[in-house]
């Protein structure tokens, strides 16, 4: 990771309901050290990064929200060129094989089942965030920066 | 050659030269036509002239010759009087321009040459358009002539040069000139005119191509390609047209080769002008066909045109026609019996086949005269009867049955049996048909000689016997003799004869015949009387007879007599009175006519019924004639309609009264049936019964010739389709509604699967939310307040955890059952033992830590979804490894049986069973039978297995002691149409 990115953000979390977002949140911050935001929903995420303030490393999104869905959001970003490139991880606690498919279709990178379990939750978490920020970093640097 | 010569064989070339590149260039506008077109050829005819007039011979300055004069005149011979007139004004306002001694006479020069060409172009246009050389030529030179004197207006040296330069040199040249321009023009024209004509003919030839209804093909007979179909045949055939255009004839034609080559060479020898064939349709039909065929030139190429009409519903027709007829003939045939019409206005009489048989008649050589059949073939004895029995019928429309006799030609006598049937009336009540039949009876009445010629025996014998009597009181001595001779001629005749007592009417004497032909005894005869030897009903009969019994011979019967054995027989008798041995007797001589009555009863029993099948056909049948008589109609007709035949004597009285105010069109209709060659089937019509009811008929109607006063007669047929129709609408209605309902029924339960969908989806998402919430920060209490919570207080956040876990599996479990009942079932080829190989293997790393001993019986494979089975396997097996967990040596054994189209499988273990009492609850869903702090699940698995199972048309049950283990049982058929997905 860069040094630099102290207060730059690199997780968006996009969720709708307060209590998801805030155990993912700390999930998070546990154990990896980043920055993270959080939209309420689709709108909120997009007027995020189309805010003119550098874009995230990896953007975590529910399916079902008011306004604008995680499917459209998902359509948004992936069609965007400038937008394309981030990581979007799909954190749902649907298991219907159709958003499965529809998700991958929109060019989701990772779909993930919502854990009741706190524990595995934890884990599920950590290991997305692990995996996108720190093992796999994104093919736009620039981004992060 | 001189120059000038030289100079004007040039300047008629160039003129030559032009007009060849003009017809180039305007090769593709015709010359004639409309007004601005013709002014557009007069200019650049005129063009063409100003081109020759640049290039003259001078003869002197101003005096200059040229080729317009040729110009002008085939203009004006060919190219008609406005194009003509605009050249000359060109040609002429140029030669004004070029001014100069000769500038008046050189257009004179062009106005004549001008104005001859057109004269000439009337008067001669024949010629003309024929291209006639010496006709143009004989222009040029009068063309030419009156050019040389225009130059006589010239100053006489002018004129003098002007003949001494180029005079001789312009009949040369000119005329020639004239010619060949003509001939390229005529030529030119002729050419227009033959396209026009063929362009109008390949219009017609398209047209009548396109728009026939007739299928036709045009077939490249090398090669055998079909070139165009028109659209009908591409209707006809069912193949787009750019696919009929692609194949062979040969694929359409069902024929092979050999057999197309056969029927060619047969229409040839039948001189027909078509083959019949038989041509495959697209959807596979086969047809038969007429297929009318000639050549026709296409272009360069000489193609051939097929015209095909489909006569395969004709044929059928034709064929159950001759069948009936047949079967008429062949019954006519049977009985010996005949058929006649008489067409009485005409005095014309018409045969059916068997009357020819009887009067042995060539039916080619066969007039119809009345009058020539009875002096030909009736007998000369009998002629007056028949004529007088015809005039009875005529007179007393009263047929009388009547015997005579007719002679063939070959001489042979035959006795018929003729009996007038139906006196048909014309409209005026005067007769107008008698038809009838005739029965050859010269079978029986060969019995009936051989009687006659006995009576006629009898007679003489009785002659003989009273001349005896009378000789026997003088003469002693001879009535020996005579009694012997009398005897003889007694007791040899080979027909039954008695003498009876007319006052005792017993038996005086009998011969051998009667003898054997009544079973008494001589002697029992002479015991009884003529009365025993009737059956008693028939005594009253004979008493009457008797009581007025004339004197002399006389001829009675036939009678019922009866033999001792109690049979009967019918006799007719001959008696003659006699006086014998003093006493009044009668001498009797019966003849046996038991087997004749018979006969005679058998036929007339055949003619009944021959009347019975036509006339009462069990459907509705209708001859009539094109004046609008109804010749014959079939008692169905009248049953069904409730008229009777006297209201239906016409067509229009039948039309009137069973279609109302739609009777003009109907009655149109059947007038136009008479113009048909063949059968059609008219269609259905609602017709109005007497009662007012409706009825539906379906007719079909063929023309079957003429009547004999050449009036054709059509047959009409028809069915009462009503019930037919009712039941079709019915079952049409039931159907319409049937599919309604299913439809209803589709959308409500999509709606409901819909619903059931978008439910499950929420209860995934939303209800697990709060759970995790629940979960989750009960976990971060859990860490960060460890130090504060005891161990009590970490003891009941640990269950506050593990019971939110536990209800998110209980959701998990019921989306997927509920899914189960929505999701299709794919049903593959699957190898059971190596899925329950695999899913025992899973068990035993989910219960490392125990020993369980499984034995695998025979697995037969069964059809199935693979992943659905999986988990039915996989909950059986879970269950029994869990019930067998307090088993010091746990036993799993699992089996599968073929059992009639099924697979019989069980897992049977040896763990803590259940109550039967309660395992109708065990497949429910959520239904525990121990509590599940002891065996953990959430009560949803064998609900699972008995859904998955149902799908796939197969059984599920369980058999378990308390404490002595359970076997849990399932079928899958193995015929995958047994197990639908209805059975959910």
């Amino acid at each position: 990771m860069n040094p630099t990115a102290g207060n730059a953000i690199q997780v968006l979390i996009v969720e709708d309901n307060p209590v998801d977002a805030e155990l993912a949140q700390r999930a998070l911050r546990r154990r990896l050290p980043c920055a993270i935001e959080w939209a309420r929903d689709g709108l909120e995420a997009v007027a995020r990064l189309e805010s003119g303030t550098p874009l995230p490393c990896l953007v975590l999104l529910d399916l079902k929200m008011p306004r604008m869905d995680g499917l459209t959001l998902l359509r948004r970003l992936k069609t965007d060129p400038r937008t394309r490139a981030l990581v979007a991880v799909v954190f749902t606690s649907s298991r219907e094989p159709s958003d499965v498919t529809e998700a991958y279709g929109a060019g989701a990178n990772s779909y993930l089942v919502k854990p009741v379990d706190g524990a595995h939750f934890d884990e599920l978490v950590e290991a997305a965030g692990r995996y996108w920020l720190e093992l796999n970093e994104p093919a736009t640097p620039g981004s992060c920066s | 050659m001189s120059a000038a010569l030289l100079s004007l064989v040039q300047n008629a070339a160039l003129l030559l030269a032009l007009a060849a590149v003009y017809d180039l260039a305007t090769s593709r506008q015709p010359l004639g036509g409309r007004p601005l077109r013709q002014i557009l050829v007069g200019l650049l005819t005129g063009g063409v002239g100003v081109a020759i007039m640049l290039a003259p011979v001078v003869v002197e300055p101003g005096v200059v010759f040229d080729t317009r004069s040729v110009l002008l005149a085939i203009s004006g011979a060919f190219l008609g009087p406005l194009p003509t007139v605009i050249a000359m004004v060109v040609t002429a306002a140029f030669r004004w321009s070029q001014g100069g001694l000769a500038a008046g006479v050189g257009i004179g020069v062009i106005v004549s040459s001008g104005l001859i060409g057109g004269l000439w172009g009337r008067l001669r246009r024949r010629a003309l358009d024929a291209g006639r050389v010496s006709d143009l030529y004989a222009m040029g030179v009068v063309v030419h002539v009156v050019l040389l004197g225009w130059m006589l207006l010239l100053p006489w040296s002018s004129t003098r040069r002007v003949f001494a330069t180029v005079g001789l040199e312009v009949m040369l040249v000119h005329p020639a000139a004239t010619a060949a321009l003509g001939l390229l023009l005529s030529r030119r024209l002729r050419r227009e005119r033959d396209a026009d004509e063929l362009a109008e003919s390949e219009s017609r030839y398209r047209a009548l191509f396109e728009n026939n209804h007739v299928p036709m093909l045009i077939v490249d007979p090398q090669g055998g390609t079909i070139v165009d179909a028109n659209p009908a045949a591409v209707a006809f055939y069912g193949w787009p047209r750019e696919r009929l255009r692609a194949m062979l004839v040969t694929e359409i034609n069902t024929l092979n080769s050999a057999e197309v080559q056969a029927e060619m060479a047969r229409a040839q020898a039948e001189a027909r002008n078509h083959f019949d064939f038989r041509h495959r349709r697209a959807d596979g039909s086969v047809r038969e066909v007429e297929v009318a065929s000639g050549p026709i030139l296409f272009g360069h190429r000489t193609l051939l045109y097929s015209i095909v009409k489909d006569v395969t519903e004709r044929r059928l027709a034709d064929e159950r026609l001759r069948d009936t007829l047949d079967q008429f003939e062949r019954a006519q045939a049977v009985a010996h019996l005949g058929s006649w019409v008489w067409h009485i206005r005409e005095n014309r009489v018409e045969w059916s086949p068997q009357m020819f048989a009887i009067f042995g008649v060539d039916r080619t050589a066969f007039d119809g005269d009345l009058a020539g059949v009875i002096a030909r073939a009736i007998h000369p004895d009998d002629r007056a009867a028949v004529e007088r029995a015809n005039r009875r019928v005529l007179e007393e429309r009263r047929p009388t049955p009547m015997e005579y006799r007719v002679v063939r030609p070959d001489g042979s006598v035959r006795t018929v049996r003729g009996e007038a049937g139906d006196l048909g009336l014309g409209p005026d009540g005067s007769p107008e048909r008698l038809s009838g039949v005739v029965l050859d009876v010269t079978e029986f009445r060969a019995g009936e000689e051989a009687l006659r010629r006995s009576v006629e025996e009898l007679e003489r014998t009785s002659s003989a016997l009273l001349s005896v009597v009378e000789d026997h009181q003088r003469a002693e001595a001879a009535v020996r003799q005579s009694e012997q001779d009398y005897r003889l001629l007694f007791d040899a005749n080979p027909n039954p004869m008695w003498i009876y007592d007319l006052e005792t009417l017993g038996f005086l004497e009998v011969n051998h015949a009667a003898v054997q032909h009544y079973g008494y005894s001589r002697e029992e005869f002479l015991a009884i009387t003529i009365e025993q030897i009737r059956p008693p009903e028939e005594r009253p009969r004979l008493r009457a007879h008797l009581r007025q019994a004339p004197g002399t011979i006389q001829a009675s019967g036939p009678w019922l007599h009866q033999r001792k054995d109690g049979s009967c027989l019918r006799v007719e008798v001959r008696s003659h009175s006699l006086t014998w041995r003093g006493r009044p007797t009668r001498l009797m001589l019966a003849h046996d006519v038991t087997q004749r009555e018979a006969a005679r009863e058998a036929l007339e029993e055949s003619e009944t019924r021959l009347r019975r099948a036509v006339v009462e056909a069990p459907f509705p049948i209708l001859l009539h004639a094109e004046d609008g008589t109804i010749v014959q109609l079939s008692r169905a007709w009248c049953d069904i309609t409730g008229y009777t035949r006297e209201e239906l004597r016409t067509v229009s009285e039948w039309t009137g009264r069973a279609y109302g105010a739609d009777a003009p069109r109907v009655e149109a209709g059947i007038r136009a049936l008479f113009d048909l060659d063949n059968r059609a089937a008219e269609g259905e019509f609602p017709i109005r019964t007497r009662s007012g009811g409706i009825r539906v008929w379906e007719f079909s109607s063929s023309p079957v010739g003429r009547l004999p006063d050449g009036r054709r007669l059509v047959i009409s047929m028809a069915t009462d389709v009503t019930e037919r129709r009712a039941a079709e609408d019915e079952v049409r209605r039931l159907n319409a509604e049937l599919e309604e309902r299913v439809r209803a029924r589709t959308a409500d339960l999509e709606a409901a699967n819909a619903e059931l969908e978008a439910f499950s989806y929420s209860v995934s998402h939303d209800l697990r939310a709060p759970l995790r919430g629940i979960n989750g920060f009960a976990r971060v209490l859990e860490e960060e307040l460890a130090q504060r919570l005891d161990v009590e207080g970490r003891r009941l956040l640990g269950i506050v955890r593990s019971e939110a876990v536990r209800m998110g599996k209980l959701i998990d479990d019921l989306l997927r059952f509920s899914r189960l009942g929505r999701q299709p079932i794919h049903r593959l080829p699957l190898d059971t033992r190596a899925l329950v190989e695999e899913v025992v293997g899973e068990c035993r790393s989910r219960h490392r830590d125990r020993q369980v001993a499984v034995d695998m019986g025979d697995l037969p494979a069964a059809p199935g979804d693979p992943a659905l089975l999986r988990q039915v396997w996989v909950n059986l097996l879970d269950n029994a490894f869990k019930y067998t967990g307090r088993e010091p040596s746990p036993r799993i054994a699992i089996r599968g049986t073929v059992e009639a189209g099924t697979v019989h499988y069980s897992v049977a273990d040896n763990g803590i069973g259940f109550d039967m009492a309660h395992a109708s609850r065990l497949f429910g869903v959520f239904q525990r039978l121990h509590p599940h702090e002891e065996f953990e699940g959430t009560g949803v698995g064998l609900a699972l297995v008995r859904r998955i199972v149902g799908r796939h048309g197969g059984r599920v049950w369980a058999e378990a002691t308390p404490g002595h283990g359970a076997t849990f049982h399932f079928t899958l058929p193995l015929d995958p149409a047994l197990g639908t997905e209805a059975l959910t």
